[in-house]
C-alpha cells in the first residue's frame, strides 16, 4: 500500500523494458521527456531458463540500459491467460478476484492477476482479463533482477505487455472493424481482437515458431537449418505440396475469429502481428488464408513515437513489442 | 486502453527515492562530498601551512627583536640628528660675523679712536614670518622666516662740533661697503653735556640704530 501511495506522488519517466523469451531476453530502456517517448538503448541478451535457474543467477543490465526502474514481461507454457465473463453483482475488487481466482481452476502455486475489461451492466456480465503464472516462476524472475538497481515494479505475461504498446494507438482506436493482434514469439502465440477500441477477446495458444518448425521437419523429414529456411524464407516446399502444418491450431484461430465476428456482427479489417513468426511469409500466409485480411508486422517503435532505434534493431522492430509494453505500462 | 496485469504483489514492488533513482543527485551528493573534503583538505593545508609560517616568522622575531628595536631607536636618533643638521644648515644661512662687523664699524669712525669711547653695544634680533605651528618631529612645517638684526650702539665723543662729526660716522656707515648689507643706519640722539655749572661742554653722547638687512632662514 505504501508502494502504491508513493507510486502516486512519483512520475515514472525512465524504464527499462525486459522480456524474458524463450530464445532471448529482448531489453530496451524507454525515457519519456515532456510527454514524448524516446529509445535510450535497446539489446538482445541470451534467455534464461527459469526452471533450472542456477542459484545466485542474477542479470548483468548493461549499463547504458540500467535505468531506475524495470518492467518486466515472460512467457511459459504454465503460463495462463483467459478471457472471463463473470457475475456483474460482483462489485468490490476482492470478491471478483476471488471469482476470478475460483474460475480459473488454479491452484496456490499460481500467482493469479486481472484486469476489468468492460464492466457489465444489466444482463451483461462483466469481462475481465485474467493471467496467471507459477508462483515459482515469480520468485525466479524476482532473483534475476540485481539487487538495488533497476527496481522492478511490474511483471506482465508477454502477449499481454505486448497490447500496452499497441492497444492505445491510432491502429486500434481509429480503425474500423475488428482490428486482429497477433503475439507470436517461439514458444506461445497470444491472439486478439478489438472493436472500436475496446478488447474483445484474447487467448494464448501453446503453439509458437519452435512448434511449427518441428512440425515442418517431421512432415518434410528435413533437419533444423532446412527447416527455418522454409519457415523465414521459402516455403515452397510446403506449399507445393499442400501440407498442413498446423492444422490444429489453424482450426482454434479460425473458432476465435468466427466467435468475435459473430458476437461483434462485424468483420476483421486489419491484422498486425509481432514476434519472431510476424517475420515468416509462410504463417502469415495461413494467416490470411484463415482471417482473410493481410497481416501487417507491427512496429511498436515508430507507433509510438520512437523515430530513432539502433540499427541492429531495424529489421525485427516487431519482437521487441512485448518489452516496449512492459515499459509502456509503468510510465 | 490499458490491459496490463501487473502480476507483483504491492510488497514486491520498491519505489526509489529521488537521490537512488537520479543518478544527477547522487552525482551532485557525490559532488558535494568531495568539495567539502576537498575545502576542509584545503583549509586544513592553509592553516597547518599558515601556523608553521607564523611559527618560522615568531622564531625569526625572537631571533632579531633586540636589534629591531636597536635598529629603531637608531633611527629615530638618526632623524632627530638629521632634523637638527637641517635646522642648523639653516641658520647657517643668516649667520653674522660679528667680528667683521665691528671692525667695519669701528673703521668708519671719523676721528681719532682717542676722542670717542663706545659705552654700550647692543646686538637684538627678531625673527619675520614666525608663525604658531604644533611642533612634530615627523612633519615639520617650514615657513619662509627672515632674521632681522638691529644694533644699538651707544658712546661719548668729544668735539666742538659733534653734529658735523656724528652726521660724518653717520654717511660712513651707510657709504662703505659692508660686510652685511645694511638696511639702515640712524642717528638716534645725541646730547652736548653740560659742567656742574651748567655750561655745555665739547663731550656729547650720542645713539646710533643700525638695521640690518632681513636675512632668510634657509630650511
Amino acid at each position: 500500500m505504501a508502494g502504491k501511495q508513493q507510486r502516486k506522488t512519483q512520475k515514472i519517466t525512465d524504464v527499462l523494458g525486459m522480456d524474458f523469451g524463450t530464445t532471448s531476453t529482448k531489453l530496451v530502456r524507454l525515457r519519456k521527456t515532456a510527454g514524448k517517448l524516446s529509445l535510450v538503448d535497446a539489446d538482445v541478451m541470451p534467455s534464461f531458463d527459469l526452471e533450472s535457474l542456477p542459484k545466485d543467477t542474477r542479470i548483468s543490465v548493461p549499463k547504458k540500459l540500467n535505468a531506475p526502474y524495470a518492467a518486466a514481461s515472460f512467457t511459459s507454457k504454465e503460463s495462463h491467460v483467459r478471457f472471463m465473463f463473470i457475475s456483474n453483482k460482483l462489485t468490490d475488487q476482492k470478491s471478483i478476484r476471488q471469482r476470478v481466482g475460483k474460475s480459473i481452476g488454479l491452484g496456490r502455486e499460481f500467482r493469479v492477476g486481472f484486469s476489468m475489461v468492460e464492466k457489465g451492466k444489466d444482463d451483461v456480465d462483466h469481462k475481465v482479463l485474467t493471467a496467471a503464472i507459477p508462483e515459482s516462476h515469480v520468485q525466479s524472475l524476482r532473483g534475476l533482477m540485481p539487487h538495488h538497481h533497476p527496481s522492478l515494479l511490474s511483471l506482465e505475461i508477454s502477449g499481454l505487455s505486448a497490447l500496452n504498446s499497441f492497444s492505445h494507438t491510432p491502429a486500434v482506436q481509429e480503425a474500423e472493424g475488428i482490428v486482429c493482434y497477433l503475439e507470436a514469439g517461439a514458444a506461445s502465440l497470444f491472439i486478439s481482437f478489438f472493436l472500436n477500441g475496446t478488447l474483445k477477446l484474447v487467448r494464448k495458444f501453446d503453439h509458437g515458431s519452435l512448434y511449427i518448425q518441428q512440425r515442418i521437419q517431421d512432415v518434410l523429414n528435413i533437419n533444423e537449418d532446412d527447416a527455418l529456411t522454409v519457415l523465414f524464407e521459402d516455403a515452397s516446399p510446403i506449399m507445393d505440396q499442400g501440407i498442413e502444418t498446423i492444422n490444429a491450431m489453424v482450426q482454434e484461430l479460425s473458432i476465435s475469429c468466427k466467435f468475435v465476428e459473430r458476437n461483434e456482427s462485424s468483420h476483421i479489417s486489419t491484422i498486425y502481428a509481432s514476434g519472431g513468426l510476424s517475420y515468416s511469409p509462410y504463417w502469415a500466409y495461413i494467416i490470411e488464408e484463415v482471417m482473410g485480411a493481410q497481416v501487417q508486422v507491427w512496429n511498436p517503435f515508430e507507433e509510438n513515437g520512437i523515430k530513432n532505434y539502433p540499427k541492429g534493431v531495424r529489421g525485427v522492430e516487431s519482437m521487441f513489442s512485448p518489452a516496449i509494453g512492459a515499459a509502456l505500462s509503468v510510465m | 486502453m490499458n490491459h496490463s496485469i501487473n502480476l507483483l504483489e504491492p510488497d514486491e514492488i520498491r519505489y526509489l527515492s529521488a537521490a537512488e533513482s537520479n543518478p544527477l543527485y547522487k552525482m551532485v551528493g557525490a559532488g558535494v562530498l568531495v568539495a567539502v573534503f576537498a575545502g576542509v583538505a584545503l583549509y586544513y593545508f592553509s592553516l597547518k601551512a599558515t601556523i608553521s609560517n607564523a611559527e618560522d616568522l615568531s622564531n625569526r622575531w625572537n631571533a632579531i627583536e633586540a636589534d629591531v628595536e636597536s635598529a629603531k631607536l637608531l633611527s629615530d636618533k638618526r632623524q632627530r640628528l638629521e632634523k637638527g643638521l637641517q635646522t642648523l644648515n639653516g641658520w647657517k644661512a643668516s649667520r653674522v660675523n660679528y667680528n667683521e662687523l665691528m671692525t667695519f664699524v669701528v673703521n668708519q669712525i671719523p676721528v681719532s679712536l682717542e676722542t670717542i669711547q663706545i659705552s654700550r653695544l647692543e646686538v637684538s634680533e627678531t625673527m619675520q614670518g614666525l608663525r604658531k605651528q604644533t611642533p612634530s618631529s615627523k612633519k615639520a612645517n617650514f615657513h619662509p622666516l627672515k632674521r632681522s638684526i638691529r644694533l644699538s650702539l651707544r658712546g661719548t665723543v668729544q668735539s666742538t662740533s659733534p653734529e658735523r662729526l656724528l652726521s660724518q660716522f653717520q654717511r660712513n656707515l651707510t657709504g662703505a661697503e659692508a660686510p652685511v648689507e645694511f638696511e639702515s643706519v640712524q642717528l638716534d640722539r645725541y646730547t652736548q653735556l653740560r659742567d656742574e655749572n651748567g655750561d655745555i661742554t665739547d663731550r656729547t653722547t650720542f645713539a646710533f640704530s643700525i638695521r640690518l638687512v632681513p636675512q632668510e632662514v634657509m630650511p
